[in-house]
């Protein structure tokens, strides 16, 4: 081929350029690019729609929300004393705005974010309204619906809804002004604010002493609902992060000389060998052997066999091991639950250390700190910061793996939903209250995890700014 | 050992009892052994308590109850009616790590599937599918297993017609309540004849395909290799299938009260529902692998691909999932294993697994015997999945010389 032959006939037709912007280029770039693209956004669209469609249906004409309603209290904290719900709340008040504070501090609120919250405020405010308005001229099958099933949900769930968005908004904004103020001043405060808040709410919902005049106990075996579901999974994430920690700088320790073993052809003949093979594995786990086989051991144990076993053994064995000493179920629950999850956060931290660079150590060794303080001054901070990401997705996990306890009678908001479910006026509502339990167990690991990318976004996460 | 004069944590000159408490190696063996002994009484006072406590109520603690007579049957299983009221405990065990194996294989298969799909429909250019996609993802992955389960069983499965009137999804396919129920191949005498001839099909075709494809590479010339040797395994195992007839058919039978037992092939509704929930389940988290894998891979893969004229799918299965794959699989690993162990929420919909089994068998048989069984089969199931990835790990991993 040489390069004359390029064909020389006229250029009869231009094509016009395909519009750029607009709706129409926006629909044809993204659902209509190809002849199998269309075809493919036709099926996919049909059975999205209709799904969409009859769950709708179902939702607002169909579906009982009563049920909702009627145990709206008892899914929400259980057998909780109602005289003591003011604690319950101030514990809210607390966390969330705690939460709002941290949000303005460390993320953004992008404007789609504050949108939703608004609008989702809005609809619980209007619906309630709509009732009013509908229960006098409730003729249309669809309005009575909507006014004896979904209007009463809404106005329950309204206040607290109303209640949480504001201050989130409010802690939001005021986190927003500390931070135009003084950034790290304000970070440390709302740090320290966490650490304190944290037992103190755990103190606000147990109380003191049984006859305590202003904090009187309520027994965890009163804990029910999601309360007992947020429980767990907070004393779970407290209290395994520092076992987890220990347990990952265990398993990491090393040091001393390597020695370097080679079988050679026919080693297994000779005793000899079978020694060297041995005291190379053994000098070869570092300066702390023992520690650190004792640490792999529980990691891998526990990481091998399923929660519910863990559970189990818990139910079962521990009242038998602890002899008379008699430990409360929750109790129980709660510290199978942090020794499990100890073996999974340390896999993560573990998998921080390794990523740092050996120099780190090395200039803390130069510098003449001790082992205690090059952990926690200089491997522990860096480490953690990588892992963020990895730690909010196992607090997720932990946060549904609470719902567990169900399986062991524990009433949980899953297991509270079961026992609901048993009553005979109910028995048939399974949807409704599955669908509402789905969703705040949604609503919270959605949350979590959005929080998390806002974290690793504001570079606080694997990247520190510097200066 | 050689040198320990010349370590850099003792003083020479200095000797005796103070110099041994003063060496840091002598300082960390004393703090490791006393750890070691915190965790050797704690353990003790612990296991002694249990001992005491179990000598007071008698009950033995040793594992003979393996061979008495369980007193409670179960009706799932490989065979029709698996384990009976007079089989041992061990047949209960082996019953239930059964089952366990037969959701966990099948889910492991049907969830990579799910996962992969979904993990490409992630990354379409088409906005409804990736939407889709997304929201199957955060549904799934943002809810407890245990509850997608309850939902399943009790709030579709359930509400499926009666088995006495199941749907009829295809002639002889039943799907009701009570589970789906198929028509049942069962092996007549020349079965095994059918079976050799499949496997000297497959050891040729293989042997065929490696022939043809290194052809290929010598020559350069297309010589057809799967298209060859999947032809001649297909084709003979389908032409001694319709020779030997080694099959008959059992279709499953539709009774007053549903399935007749011992027709057909029923799959119950407990493994129907333990299945789709841990597919749906870890289909989520492993479309979020595949994402980051093939994300993972350059840009300049696709483009250097695409200027080479394949086309969309091409690009994906030839050059794209291979390279993704080595990423994927550390957290594949992962997901399987979660998966294994998840296996055991099936109890909660009634699924005659290992530890739905044993849970039974704790109502009759003093706890510490059979939680230690438990624990250690799935530890041994474990180990072994995470044994076999490693191998699949070590296989595709590029190899640096």
């Amino acid at each position: 081929m040489t390069a004359t032959s390029v064909p020389n006939t006229p250029i009869t037709q231009v094509q016009r350029p395909l519009q750029t912007k607009g709706v129409l280029a926006w629909l044809r770039k993204n659902l209509f690019r190809t002849p199998l693209d269309t075809l493919l956004t036709l099926i996919v669209g049909y059975i999205a729609i209709s799904g969409l469609v009859s769950f709708l249906q179902w939702a607002i004409t169909a579906a009982d929300w009563q049920v909702i309603t009627i145990n709206f209290r008892i899914l929400l904290q259980g057998r909780y004393p109602g005289e003591a719900g003011g604690r319950l709340a101030l514990s809210v008040f607390l966390l969330v705005g705690l939460a709002g504070l941290s949000w303005g501090l460390w993320g953004r609120m992008y404007l789609t974010t504050a949108v939703t919250l608004v609008a989702g405020m809005i609809i619980f405010v209007l619906v309630p309204l709509a009732q009013e308005s509908l229960a006098g001229s409730a003729e249309a099958s669809l309005g009575l619906y909507l006014s004896v099933q979904v209007a009463p949900l809404f106005s329950v769930l309204r206040d607290p809804v109303i209640f949480l968005v504001i201050l989130l908004m409010g802690g939001y904004g005021i986190g927003r002004a500390m931070k135009a103020v003084n950034t790290q001043l304000f970070r440390r405060t709302v740090i320290i604010g966490w650490f304190v808040t944290i037992p103190l709410v755990f103190i606000l919902v147990r109380g003191f002493e049984r006859d305590t005049p202003n904090f009187p106990l309520v027994a965890p075996t009163l804990w029910g609902g999601l309360l007992l579901t947020f429980m767990l999974a907070f004393v779970a994430i407290v209290a395994c992060f520092p076992l987890g920690v220990l347990l990952a700088i265990g398993r990491m320790s090393g040091g001393g000389k390597k020695r370097v073993w080679k079988p050679t052809p026919g080693w297994f003949l000779n005793p000899m060998e079978w020694y060297r093979s041995l005291a190379a594995w053994w000098i070869n786990l570092g300066n702390y052997p023992i520690l650190k086989l004792l640490s792999i051991a529980y990691i891998e144990f526990l990481r091998g066999v399923p929660l519910v076993t863990v559970f189990f053994t818990a139910n079962l064995i521990v009242p038998l091991a602890l002899g008379d000493a008699n430990i409360d179920a929750v109790v129980r629950a709660m510290v199978a639950l942090t020794l499990f999850e100890a073996a999974y956060i340390a896999e993560i931290v573990r998998g921080g250390l390794q990523a740092l660079p050996p120099g780190q150590v090395e200039a803390g060794k130069a510098l003449g700190l001790s082992p205690i303080r090059i952990a926690l001054f200089i491997t522990l901070p860096q480490a953690i910061r990588i892992v963020i990401p990895a730690l909010v997705g196992q607090f997720i996990t932990m946060f549904k793996d609470t719902s567990l306890v169900a399986i062991i009678g524990l009433t949980d908001l899953l297991g509270i939903s079961r026992s609901v479910l048993a009553q005979s006026a109910f028995i048939t509502r399974h949807r409704e209250i599955y669908v509402f339990v789905a969703v705040v167990y949604f609503v919270f690991s959605y949350g979590m995890s959005y929080a998390a990318r806002q974290l690793e976004r504001s570079g606080s996460g694997a990247t520190r700014k510097i200066g | 050992m050689a040198s320990s004069n010349a370590s850099p944590h003792r003083e020479p000159s200095e000797a005796g009892l103070g110099a041994l408490i003063r060496d840091v190696r002598v300082l960390r063996l004393i703090a490791q052994f006393s750890v070691l002994g915190v965790v050797i009484l704690v353990f003790g006072w612990l296991i002694a308590n249990t001992q005491q406590g179990l000598e007071r109520a008698s009950i033995p603690t040793d594992f003979g109850f393996l061979s008495q007579p369980s007193g409670f049957q179960i009706d799932e299983g490989l065979s029709f009616q698996p384990h009976k009221r007079t089989d041992s405990y061990a047949n209960a065990f082996l019953t239930g790590v059964i089952n366990t194996l037969r959701a966990v294989i099948v889910s492991l298969v049907l969830c990579t599937i799910l996962g992969v799909v979904v993990g490409i429909m992630r990354l379409s250019t088409n906005w409804l599918v990736r939407m889709i996609a997304i929201v199957y993802i955060e549904i799934f992955q943002n809810t407890p297993l245990l509850l997608q389960l309850f939902f399943i069983f009790t709030s579709v499965i359930l509400t499926l017609p009666p088995a006495a009137t199941p749907i009829v999804v295809l002639d002889g396919i039943y799907l009701s309540s009570g589970g789906l129920a198929m028509p049942a191949l069962v092996a007549q005498q020349n079965g095994w004849l059918w079976f050799a001839f499949s496997v000297i099909a497959f050891v040729l075709a293989v042997i065929i395909w490696r022939q043809l494809k290194r052809r290929r590479l010598e020559s350069g010339r297309a010589t057809y290799a799967a298209e060859i040797s999947s032809a001649l395994f297909f084709g003979v195992t389908l032409i001694s299938l319709f020779v030997l007839q080694p099959f008959s058919t059992d279709y499953p039978e539709i009774g007053r009260f549903g399935y007749v037992l011992g027709k057909g092939a029923v799959l119950s509704a407990p493994f129907f529902a333990i299945v789709i929930g841990l597919v749906l389940y870890t289909g989520a988290f492993i479309a979020e692998i595949v994402r980051s894998g093939i994300q993972a891979v350059p840009y300049g893969q696709w483009e250097a691909a695409r200027s080479q004229g394949f086309r969309y799918f091409q690009i994906l299965r030839l050059i794209v999932l291979p390279q993704a794959f080595r990423v994927m699989i550390p957290p594949l690993t992962n997901q399987y294993l979660n998966l294994a162990k998840n296996s055991s929420l099936g109890a909660a919909v009634g699924f005659a697994e290992l530890f739905g089994v044993a849970r039974t068998i704790t109502q009759s048989v003093p706890s510490v015997p059979v939680i230690t069984i438990v624990m250690v089969i799935y530890l041994v199931i474990s180990l072994g999945i995470a044994a076999i990835m490693n191998i699949l790990n070590t296989r595709v991993q590029i190899k640096v010389r």
